[in-house]
């Protein structure tokens, strides 16, 4: 089934489509979620909210972009709207620290982050490069996720983020130079 | 290229063998329940307390429509009067 008829059949609100988006597009929003939340239970929420989100609103969509660049779209926002959210309640963290116990505080923090599909000789270095990108702005992270998670060119990060093809690699660029810094910081705290 | 540039380079080429986790079974069964159309299914006891709830408050309605027929009767009297009252009071013809 092409993209083309796939969309006609999900405006026509059928279920065998929809099933067939799944399949299609599942493991793309799953891994994107995982890279910008870097949280495995987080991820999972926020996929299903994604997929549940492309299938109510299917009838908006215009086809001015392939369906794979607008599923990634709503993808990114989803997660970022997320992560926003998130930092808003720990904001209040200070207050709620002092009610919650020590299981929780350490359930919060999710610095620690392995993910998945890492080969064992790197997941240490994976642990530390993970750390580094959540200190990254919201664009460099974004960019810096799906160009190394999710292997998209740079047309394909500028039609999803809406941003010429210079202003993705400019974003990349200055990414990782940020991230180069961060992790000289840290070999200068750790490794020293 | 020193050490330290060394471990920095290898710890950002560390994602690049990097495989695509899969998606667990939970998501989607869980997307399945969510796009199924919801039944609501009603017990007979709720059944039975929304239909008595109706009855009640018609009931309610039923009972206090005469009473409210008779004040608004006797509010209208009751403006009649004062119109009387004033007209005889107010009124330029002498």
């Amino acid at each position: 089934m092409g993209d083309k008829e796939l969309i006609i059949r999900l405006k026509k609100n059928d279920e065998i489509a929809f099933q067939v988006l799944v399949g299609l597009y599942s493991k793309k929003v799953y891994n994107t979620c995982i890279g910008m939340l870097q949280n495995m239970e987080d991820a999972e929420d926020v996929s299903q909210e994604i997929l549940i989100t492309i299938h109510l609103n299917i009838v908006k969509f215009k086809e001015e972009s392939s369906l794979s660049t607008w599923i990634y779209r709503i993808a990114v926002n989803k997660c970022l709207e997320f992560i926003r959210k998130k930092n808003r309640k720990k904001r209040f963290g200070i207050i709620k620290s002092i009610f919650s116990t020590d299981v929780e505080r350490v359930l919060e923090n999710h610095s620690d982050f392995m993910h998945p599909g890492i080969q064992l000789e790197n997941q240490e270095r994976a642990k530390i490069l993970f750390k580094a990108i959540d200190l990254l702005p919201e664009n460099q992270r974004t960019t810096y996720i799906l160009h190394k998670i999710e292997q998209l060119s740079y047309t394909e990060i500028a039609q999803i983020l809406n941003l010429s093809l210079s202003a993705v690699e400019s974003l990349l660029f200055r990414g990782k130079q940020n991230l180069k810094q961060h992790l000289a910081v840290y070999y200068e705290e750790n490794e020293k | 290229m020193n050490t330290k540039e060394n471990w920095i380079e290898k710890t950002l080429n560390a994602l690049d063998p990097i495989q695509k986790a899969e998606v667990p079974m939970s998501l989607s069964a869980c997307l399945v329940n969510n796009l199924k159309p919801k039944e609501i299914r009603l017990g007979s006891f709720q059944k039975w307390t929304i239909a008595a709830s109706i009855i009640v408050l018609l009931g309610i309605n039923l009972i206090s429509l005469p009473h409210y027929s008779k004040n608004s009767k006797t509010t209208s009297s009751l403006n009649n009067e004062r119109n009387i009252v004033y007209k005889e009071y107010f009124s330029i013809d002498y």
